[in-house]
């Protein structure tokens, strides 16, 4: 049993080192100082269009949404991440396979919000999809 | 004696899918530790590559049940079936719980290697490297948790399984 434990306590520290190594190498990377950045909610089929423009210092957009989040009268849920399922007090049906698409300057995003470092001058489009 | 056996494979394989998918539900609440890989590498050493295939293919069939359908189900009829013929042909080799552990932990870590591939046949290449990279941590814990689960789990349970098996096997 003393031999397992330390083959345990080798490998937690071989995965410490490579949770550090992939933070600092490929971990989302903020820009620093103010911004000025626009969150658009689109959700078409409600009549929903609507711009919010912030002037923020924060590093990620998961952070200004939640900061945000009354105002946004959005709905974020916990999965392993931050996910949007609700923006502008519509909360998308997941029965009907729906879901907020996000698109950085008409972009698709390839992360979720929390990953999402803020720009200045930016423009985050949250728009109600199907998939 | 050959449709008893079958009877008793058929009753096997159901059992012990239906202990995969329980097993998975039970963790299912933490982030990519679970004990399917154990119970996989478990039971295809003690039953042989082939009701280990069939256990594997009721496994994901189940899911799909469950989850509905979607892209991992490709990946879901591959790995795990990948799995049990690994660990059957180095089945003959490894000697220790130290050999599976080692074998659990590549599997975890190597996961989202092959759930990438499987995504970007669906949705390009650009987006599989996005999906793989951003799921290395989520690999890593995987790879980790095997190591620990199967080093500590596999000779009891092994010993239990295969016991309880061969009794079922052999009884008329």
């Amino acid at each position: 049993m003393k031999k397992k434990i330390i083959w345990i306590v080798a490998v937690l520290l071989v995965f410490a080192l490579a949770l550090a190594a992939y933070w600092t190498f490929l971990g989302p990377k903020a820009n620093e100082g103010e911004k000025k950045v626009t969150i658009r909610v689109i959700v078409e089929k409600e009549g929903i269009n609507k711009s919010f423009e912030y002037d923020t210092d924060l590093d990620f957009l998961g952070q200004l949404i939640n900061e945000k989040k009354e105002e946004l009268a959005a709905e974020i849920s916990d999965m392993g991440g931050s996910f949007v399922k609700g923006m502008a007090g519509y909360v998308a049906d997941e029965s009907k396979n729906e879901f907020f698409s996000i698109k950085i300057n008409d972009v698709d995003a390839m992360v979720g919000i929390d990953e999402i470092p803020l720009t200045d001058e930016d423009t985050y489009t949250f728009e109600l999809t199907t998939w | 004696m050959v449709g008893k056996m079958k009877v008793k494979d058929i009753v096997l394989i159901g059992i012990l899918s239906a202990s995969l998918t329980a097993g998975k539900l039970a963790l299912s609440f933490i982030p990519n530790v679970e004990i399917v890989t154990l119970l996989f590498i478990v039971f295809t050493l003690s039953l042989g590559i082939r009701r280990g295939l069939l256990i594997a293919i009721v496994f994901a069939t189940t899911e799909i049940l469950i989850y509905g359908f979607s892209t991992w189900v490709l990946l879901y009829y591959f790995i795990w079936p990948l799995l049990v013929v690994i660990t059957g042909l180095l089945g003959k080799l490894i000697k220790s719980e130290y050999g599976y552990a080692i074998l659990a932990a590549i599997f975890g870590l190597c996961f989202g290697l092959f759930a990438a591939i499987n995504e970007s046949i669906f949705y390009g290449l650009a987006y599989g490297l996005v999906y793989w990279t951003k799921g290395l941590v989520f690999d890593l814990v995987h790879g980790v948790s095997n190591f620990i689960i199967v080093l500590l789990l596999f000779k009891p349970l092994n010993k239990f399984i295969s016991k309880q098996i061969s009794s079922f096997l052999m009884e008329q």
